[in-house]
């Protein structure tokens, strides 16, 4: 179990390591190095950054046989066209709506169901834990099937509501697991103090521990958003409309249209301005997450 | 230090700490353990949903043996296995060699260590949309960049070409799946303590020495576990597959999890792809098995 102190994060400053030696620094393997780095690092930003120039050029710019770097002229007369395009704009509303309420219902329910097993003493807990992570490694695609007809079966097939349920429930066991990981970390002391002056255990669960895991809280939000705001495959059997699909479906809806595939400077604008919440989320609270993130994967 | 009167109270703390746990596992209950019944429950039943949802014969293993029998069975099986098997061993080279590359003293190394993480946060529709436009066929830059430089002769189909598909659809995939082994792995290696490798530097070993007397052998439980999350998230994998390709061409490139979606939400034969579901999570069952008994050794 993660206890004070034995969760390291990943990203710590000026922690180093010679994983290849000191003695590779010295010889040839230094510009070795950086080769590798370029090579991975190319692979890795090059297919965003291209995406990014090919959707700030105008149409006739984009189907070239020899294609242009950089952006000439520069336009923004694809975001334009994103922004006033309502099968983007209505499922970007949808996004905002399943990913914000999925974060208000998973991080609260999270929150009490890791904070029981921190805290309180009880018979089964590592069954409870051990059914949370078989949840979360479950295939989703085989669970859908019944979903699908289950939801049919109580009304809520095609609704926000509903994908905010399947949202939460998807994401809670590795919130669960992820507060479990915070809250661990926290004295208990303070607590108890608070019991004693006369608050109930839950008054003191709010008032006390809450507030100082706000790192985890934020955390485990950013974690649920961006899992919600990702996903395509709830949206995808769930929905069966505009009203109610989220804009990872309806993108991947409008790939498939040929009115996308001619128009793909502004299906890439519509792609790069819903990409930016969850990427800009992923960088504010990058250090506090992968923390929680890999000490899940690795301890219990 | 404990207020007396608590520990005493112990049925009424069990029963706190259910009622705290109740919420989570209603929705659990809901939308996870209800349906995993559920499957269970229709991969016995012949339920075809254009005939109607109500007529549901119980027909035995009847689903099973169709799919076990269906001339297609060993292609989806054996496009499993590449992808599976690529998808982690690619998956696996680019995060430990990110990962050892970037746990060294390396200018801008909180940058690089970031911008590697980029890809875990896009959504998943996005990078098969960028990546998709790279690769195209006809006006993908990757054709031209390797036309001018020779590599190869002409433009190459790499979604739909029967040779060049399965490599494309690997590199999209590693591509989004590294960035979370590769923080996984960077938290293993640090977890090494670097005494050990100042100890073998005085000791005269070189890099390559230490890499595979010290560095492998004290990752190895690491490396163990990433590689059975990866086989689990390979198997269950739908989107990338699916938005890339569509399975295709034909079947060629067709999984088993998005074949349970073209039998269960294409074909609406919801029983037969229910089997096939259930055959899939079988396998992802005995790596999720294994998991959490190493977890609980290490413990």
């Amino acid at each position: 179990m993660a206890g004070p102190g034995t969760l390291r994060p990943p990203l710590a400053r000026g922690e180093s390591l010679a994983v290849l030696g000191y003695g590779l620094r010295r010889r040839a393997g230094a510009p070795l190095r950086y080769l590798f780095l370029g090579v991975f690092m190319v692979w890795i930003a090059f297919p965003f950054l291209w995406a990014i120039s090919s959707s700030l050029r105008p149409a006739d710019r984009l189907f070239t046989p020899t294609p242009q770097w950089l952006p000439d002229p520069l336009t923004f007369e694809n975001y334009r066209w994103a922004l006033g395009e309502p099968t983007f704009l209505i499922p970007l509303k949808n996004s905002f709506l399943v990913s914000g309420f999925t974060v208000l219902a998973a991080v609260p329910l999270a929150a009490l169901a890791a904070y029981s097993l921190v805290r309180l003493r009880y018979p089964g807990k590592a069954a409870i834990i051990s059914a949370m992570l078989s949840a979360q490694m479950l295939p989703t695609m085989v669970l859908i099937i019944p979903i699908f007809l289950i939801y049919a079966r109580l009304h809520i097939f095609n609704t926000i509501f509903g994908l905010v349920l399947a949202s939460t429930a998807w994401t809670l066991p590795y919130a669960v697991i992820l507060f479990r990981g915070f809250f661990s970390t926290l004295s208990v002391t303070l607590e108890e103090q608070a019991m004693v002056d006369g608050c109930s255990r839950l008054g003191a669960f709010f008032r006390i521990t809450l507030p100082l895991s706000l790192p985890g809280i934020i955390a485990v939000s950013a974690f649920v958003f961006i899992w919600t705001w990702g996903d395509m495959l709830f949206p995808l059997i769930l929905t069966k409309n505009i009203d109610t699909q989220t804009a990872a479906l309806s993108l991947f809806t409008m790939m498939q249209s040929t009115r996308g595939a001619t128009n793909y400077g502004g299906l890439l604008a519509a792609g790069v301005l819903f990409t930016v919440p969850a990427v800009v989320l992923f960088i504010a609270v990058q250090r506090q997450l992968l923390e929680g993130l890999t000490a899940g994967a690795l301890k219990d | 230090m404990r207020a007396a009167g608590w520990s005493t109270q112990g049925a009424r703390r069990a029963w706190e700490g259910y009622l705290y746990l109740a919420p989570a596992f209603a929705i659990l209950g809901l939308v996870v353990a209800w349906p995993l019944f559920e499957t269970l429950r229709l991969s016995f039943l012949d339920v075809y949903l254009l005939r109607g949802m109500g007529e549901r014969a119980f027909v035995g293993f009847d689903n099973y043996l169709r799919f076990l029998r269906h001339p297609n069975a060993p292609v989806y099986v054996v496009n499993t296995l590449i992808y599976v098997g690529g998808g982690v061993a690619g998956t696996f080279v680019a995060a430990l060699g990110l990962a050892l590359l970037l746990s060294e003293r390396i200018a801008l190394r909180a940058f690089w260590r970031g911008l590697a993480l980029i890809p875990w946060a896009m959504p998943i529709t996005v990078t098969a949309m960028i990546w998709k436009w790279v690769l195209d066929g006809q006006w993908g830059i990757l054709n031209y960049l390797l036309t001018s430089l020779g590599v190869i002769d002409g433009y190459v189909s790499w979604l739909s070409s029967g040779t060049w598909m399965w490599p494309a659809i690997l590199a999209v995939s590693v591509w989004a799946m590294t960035p979370f082994m590769f923080v996984t792995l960077l938290s293993g290696l640090q977890g090494i303590p670097r005494e050990i490798y100042e100890a073998a530097k005085i000791d005269g070993a070189g890099s390559w020495t230490m890499f595979w007397r010290i560095t492998l052998p004290l990752l190895r439980p690491v490396i163990l576990t990433v590689l059975l999350i990866s086989v689990i998230l390979h198997l269950r994998e739908f989107a990338i597959i699916w938005i890339l390709t569509g399975g295709g061409p034909g079947i060629r490139s067709t999984t088993m999890s998005p074949l349970v979606y073209v039998e269960s939400f294409r074909h609406f034969r919801m029983g037969y792809g229910a089997a096939i579901g259930v055959i899939l999570m079988s396998a992802s069952l005995l790596c999720t098995w294994i998991y959490l008994r190493r977890l609980r050794v290490e413990r």
